[in-house]
């Protein structure tokens, strides 16, 4: 039945119009798809890798090809080898046929041989039963000894056998061993280049058989692309760090290496990005560093979205603004949206090793971020800031409960309102004449608050007891023992900022404060006092006593209250404003009652309890007890925002103002924030108490930069505790000793673990300057340590720099000796004494090498108090102190290389005798017998060398 | 392609190959006019042996004006323009000998790789001690009855002082280069390095005293075959 169009309930010709339109869109929608997968960025940076690399694999073929005339020779070589061997085919033949003729007479006598070693058992036990049972025992023995006889000629047939097919082996072996050794030689020559050569064949289509490279290129096209492509999505997955994406967490799958082709080949240095080698492959990437790729990835150090396979998608953040406009137009680049844990930028690219190396005081080969969280330990950020990190540390200021016996209120006035007026580069910050508070009518109240505070401080402050004169002391010596006696570890006299930038050396010579003007300061009673017992006036004071006497320390003193300065003198603190006074003290009050009862408090407190209330709710609103200590505010809570996750916060919730003109990121912020620190109040109109208060560092560029890596670094994370680098008890025993290590600055003096030192530079000759303390843990008795850390005695007579008195603790030496005994690997506490007693001959010889015609010790070193005849400069510890003082096996490893453990050290390597020196004509005249005996045992002349030093003053 | 031609050029930077010496020398002689400072004489009575071994009181070395008015002691080496060449080691080995508690040579060089054969011609204790930056210092006792011990630097490095702790007198200069072309000047003051490829290259005349006599530079263009010659005056900077 054909129903006729009008029947119909709908129109065909409009229908098939409308099915041929929809097929032809939704064919070209799939070649459009297909297309577009086809082009996506990554493919395409595959694609340009891979010719890279064919060029390069190229070049490496060419610069590995070999000298054509030695590899000609070895052609030739290889070739008469086979001749002569195919020459020798029939010798080889036979010989061959004569082998297997020889192995079936070894087998037959073989078996012969293992059937009758079984019949000799039986005879055994047959010759055994009969001599038990007394009975046929001669004929059992008559059956033995036959037996016996027969094993031994099978024995002696089989091992002439056996004997035969060696010389067979032999033989053959000897006729085919030149060509083995010329093709072995020509295979080694090669062994680069076909390394080369393999690779080459697997990525070079020219280079490929005909069938590969039509392959290659099927493997790749549009559509067939998803069987078995060579250009492909490479991934890891890092099952232990994890990345939270918001109601699930799930392990980390970083695609960057799609792109970043050549992160783990050395060849592409050079090369432009995406391609480049990472710039640090002993620390990363590559699987005999520390962090291989497949165990880390790259986003758990780099951040990121490491899913992302697009420039943009990847969260690929610039450098700078310059950076963010190239990167539009190369790459149509936006901030990636939705995804707060962008990249790092390329220079706070060290924020991401804080989360696995928290507890380490200096993380290495992160000098930058190391840099940011020491000036936060110097700016004491974590005063005003909670900060896990720091959560037990001390205050950093000076303690302020005895101001007044230190400082005139003149003084203390001058240095709140501005302390860059007196000390160019100090760590106290400015709060006042900022950017926000700068007003005539800021600067009435502030002034007014100033006076406040430094009454409150002076009224509130104990007496204490000092001298009441001084003895005169001498400049010039005073300035000579301060540049020799060891203040220069932590203390720099630097009268004008240096126009270097801050690193980690210039913090450790900068951990006291620069020590400029100091007459202007303080009265030669304080100093004097301070220097012979700075915990007599601070007990919580870190500055280590020096043990100066009366004269030395009067003579520094002379020194540093000479120095004064003149500018800071001369401008006087404005007087109190009462009037500003009453009304600074009313808004205060204003705040809590209303203007009536506020005015009547006011008036009704006298001047002094106007200043101590203005005073206190002033160091209450700045939050001066954050960082001292101050009578009545021993408890006060910290007053800013917490920091311990900051590199977490989202960027919305940090308050740009009206702060447009830079991006709108966390790092834009902090370092906005660390620069002016009240930028963010600019334009606003805000009653003053509620104005931002975060004092202002000065901190310089670099300064800047190295707080905001260690900012973007306090963040979050999901990184499972075997990946932790301090996830072992060895390494939080080290932590903690170092931690404290560098808050009492030892590393001023020392080189501990290979850092600090400075003073070294200054003093200029190693020999004369405070040890090294590589393998210090190995090197000292632990109980000898603790006793010399308590009560320092002179080791090294020929250094005028000393080792002071710290105040510290049991728990806190305790801390410190395991940190270098783990540090040095040297972890036992107890062990067995060591002596020199009974070991005459071993102690003869050492005295021998220690003599002045092998070693000459006596020549420098004390010998168990009989000082050398040489410059005082030149001597070395005592060598009667070794026994107390130094483990056993150290001394050796010390004798073996002195300049492995101490570079630059003047103790040479003793002689040791070899073989070949004590065999000349004539040598017993020169040495001993027990000498010439173990000439040539380099450890037992050691130890000998030991013995004798554990000797030393012995009776 | 732009990628493929920036390998090229890169990796073809890279393969550089053993080049030949050349033909060409650069002579000259390093003056200096007018009476050098006083040679100061060194006491050796800390220790009879040393003492012992010289008739004539020993002066020190550390400036000595030859009488034709040049320079003795002078390190003159090629400091740049050999890029990218290598140059075959001496199996040679260069001697440094201890010997009446002096250094004898007292400023040298040798080539990195090059053996260093220390001698001890005193019958004495030194020890020989380095105090080099670059390469690895030493530091090793030498008694009497040890004659010789062999050294070799690995890395080239500017000259840096070689000193015994024993007898503070004792020091000498080394030098390590990468290439064959240095010298010393002698008593009459000339130096002449052979052997050297066509180019042009900056030369260094280097002395001990440091800042009082700093290191002069000049450049000179050796064609092949052909002696180049140059001087050195080092007596404007004399104070």
């Amino acid at each position: 039945m054909d129903l006729k169009k009008e029947e119909r309930y709908y129109q065909p010709d409009e229908l098939h119009r409308w099915f041929g339109i929809s097929s032809v869109l939704f064919l070209a929608s799939i070649i459009i798809m297909f297309a577009n997968d086809y082009i996506r960025e990554w493919k395409g940076h595959q694609r340009a890798f891979r010719e890279a690399d064919v060029a390069l694999t190229r070049a490496n073929i060419e610069s590995a090809a070999v000298d054509d005339a030695v590899k000609t020779e070895l052609e030739a070589a290889v070739a008469t080898a086979e001749a002569q061997l195919a020459a020798d085919q029939s010798q080889l033949d036979e010989l061959d046929s004569l082998k297997t003729v020889a192995e079936g007479e070894f087998y037959w006598a073989n078996m012969n041989f293992m059937g009758t070693t079984a019949d000799l058992d039986e005879a055994r036990y047959l010759l055994e039963h009969g001599l038990t049972e007394r009975h046929g025992e001669m004929e059992a023995r008559k059956h033995f000894e036959e037996v016996t006889a027969k094993v031994k000629l099978f024995k002696l047939q089989s091992e002439g056998f056996q004997a035969e097919i060696d010389g067979y082996d032999a033989e053959t072996t000897t006729l085919q061993a030149r060509h083995k050794k010329a093709s072995s030689e020509m295979n080694e020559l090669l062994a680069d280049l076909s390394v080369f050569e393999r690779k080459l064949l697997l990525i070079d289509p020219e280079a490929m058989s005909m069938a590969n490279r039509v392959a290659n290129v099927m493997r790749d096209l549009p559509v067939l692309d998803f069987l078995a492509p060579s250009i492909k999505i490479q991934q890891i997955i890092v099952n232990d760090i994890r990345d939270d994406v918001n109601f699930a967490v799930v392990p980390k799958v970083d695609r960057c290496t799609s792109c970043h082709l050549g992160i783990d080949n050395t060849g592409f240095a050079d090369a432009p990005q995406p391609y480049t080698t990472h710039p640090n492959l002993d620390l990363f990437i590559i699987s005999a560093s520390s962090h291989p790729m497949n165990e880390f990835g790259c986003t758990s150090c780099h951040a990121g979205r490491g899913r992302g396979t697009s420039f943009t998608s990847a969260g690929h953040m610039p450098a700078d603004a310059e950076q963010a406009r190239e990167w539009e137009e190369k790459y149509d680049w936006e901030p990636l949206a939705f995804w707060e844990e962008k990249m790092f930028p390329a220079q706070y690219s060290e924020a991401g090793c804080l989360k696995c190396h928290a507890s380490e005081p200096t993380i290495r080969g992160a000098e930058k971020l190391t840099l940011g969280l020491t000036i936060m330990e110097k700016a004491s950020c974590f005063g005003c800031h909670q900060i896990d990190r720091f959560d037990d540390w001390d205050r950093r200021g000076p303690n302020l409960a005895l101001v007044s016996g230190k400082l005139t209120k003149e003084f203390a006035f001058k240095w709140i309102r501005n302390p860059r007026s007196f000390r160019h580069n100090t760590w106290m910050p400015a709060f006042f004449n900022q950017t926000n508070n700068s007003s005539a009518e800021d600067k009435r109240r502030t002034d007014t608050e100033i006076h406040a505070i430094v009454h409150y401080l002076f009224e509130n402050s104990g007496d204490v007891q000092l001298p009441s004169t001084v003895r005169s002391g001498s400049v010039s010596r005073g300035q000579a023992l301060f540049e020799s006696v060891g203040c220069q570890g932590c203390h720099v006299i630097e009268p004008e900022p240096l126009a270097i930038e801050t690193d980690l050396d210039r913090m450790f010579q900068r951990h006291g404060p620069n020590l400029i003007g100091m007459g202007s300061k303080a009265t030669p009673e304080w100093v004097y006092t301070w220097i012979r017992d700075p915990q007599f006036y601070n007990p919580d004071s870190r500055m280590p006593n020096l043990r100066l006497t009366s004269r030395e320390a009067a003579d520094i003193t002379a020194y540093l209250t000479g120095l004064t300065n003149d500018r800071f003198d001369g401008t006087a603190a404005p007087a109190l404003n009462e009037d500003a006074l009453a009304d600074v003290a009313f808004k205060w009050l204003v705040k809590n009652a209303s203007e009536v009862d506020a005015k009547s408090r006011v008036d009704e407190m006298d001047l002094n309890e106007q200043l101590l209330f203005v005073g206190k709710r002033s160091i209450l609103h700045y939050g001066c007890f954050s960082c001292h200590n101050i009578p009545g505010f021993e408890d006060s809570k910290p007053i800013g925002t917490p920091l311990t996750l900051e590199g977490s916060k989202p960027t919305h919730n940090l308050d740009f103002g009206s702060v447009h003109e830079i991006e709108h990121t966390n790092y834009n912020w902090f370092e906005a924030k660390l620069t002016n620190p009240r930028i963010f109040d600019r334009d606003k109109v805000k009653p003053y108490d509620e104005r931002l208060r975060m004092p202002n560092f000065n901190l310089s560029r670099t300064e800047v930069e190295a707080v905001t890596t260690a900012l973007l670094g306090l963040a979050k994370s999901n990184v499972h505790a075997d990946k932790m680098a301090d996830g072992k008890m060895d390494d939080l025993i080290i932590n903690r000793g170092m931690t404290i290590i560098k808050d009492y600055n030892c590393q001023g003096c020392h080189i501990i673990n290979g850092q600090g030192g400075q003073i070294v530079d200054i003093i200029g000759d190693p020999n004369l300057s405070p040890p090294n303390l590589n393998t210090q843990g190995a090197k000292a008795k632990s109980d000898w340590l603790y006793k010399f850390f308590k009560s320092p005695t002179t080791i090294r007579p020929n250094l005028a720099v000393r080792m002071p008195t710290f105040p510290l603790a049991d728990d806190q030496w305790n801390d410190i000796i395991r940190a270098f005994q783990f540090s040095a690997g040297a972890t036992t506490t107890f062990e067995t004494p060591h002596s020199s007693a009974g070991k005459t001959n071993s102690t003869f010889v050492g005295a021998y090498l220690a003599s002045k015609d092998m070693g000459d010790c006596a020549k420098c070193h004390v010998m168990a108090g009989k000082n050398p005849t040489n410059a005082r400069t030149d001597w070395a510890p005592d060598l009667a102190l070794a026994k107390d003082r130094l483990r056993p096996e150290w001394i050796v490893d010390w004798l073996r290389d002195p300049q492995a453990i101490m570079p630059g050290t003047k103790m040479p390597q003793p002689f040791i005798p070899s073989k070949a020196d004590v065999e000349f004509e004539g040598a017993e005249e020169y040495f001993p017998q027990a000498v010439i005996r173990m000439a040539g045992d380099d450890e037992a002349l050691l130890e000998s060398l030991r013995d004798y030093i554990y000797s030393v003053g012995e009776k | 392609m732009k990628i493929t031609v920036r390998y090229i050029t890169l990796i073809a930077a890279l393969i550089t190959g053993t080049q030949l010496w050349g033909q060409g020398s650069i002579t000259g002689s390093v003056i200096f006019e007018g009476k050098g400072p006083r040679m100061r004489t060194i006491k050796m009575g800390a220790d009879p042996v040393c003492s012992a071994a010289h008739t004539e009181p020993v002066k020190s070395e550390s400036v000595v004006v030859n009488g034709n008015g040049t320079l003795k002691n002078v390190l003159v080496s090629i400091s740049a323009g050999l890029d990218g060449m290598k140059f075959e080691i001496p199996e040679e080995p260069v001697i440094l000998d201890q010997n009446g508690c002096t250094y004898t040579p007292h400023v040298w060089g040798v080539m990195a790789g090059q053996t260093v054969e220390i001698r001890n011609s005193d019958a004495t204790l030194h020890n020989i001690h380095s105090q080099s930056k670059q390469n690895r210092a030493f530091n090793f006792a030498m008694p009497k009855v040890v004659k010789k011990k062999n050294h070799t630097f690995d890395k080239s490095e500017d000259p840096f002082i070689i000193k015994c702790d024993v007898h503070p007198w004792m020091r000498t200069w080394a030098a390590v280069f990468d290439h064959p072309f240095y010298t010393v000047t002698d008593d009459t003051g000339k130096f002449t390095l052979e052997n050297v490829p066509a180019g042009t290259y900056t030369v260094k005349a280097w002395h001990e005293s440091g800042k009082k006599l700093p290191a002069q530079t000049l450049e000179v263009t050796v064609s092949d075959g052909q002696a180049a010659s140059l001087d050195f005056d080092f007596t404007r900077t004399a104070k």
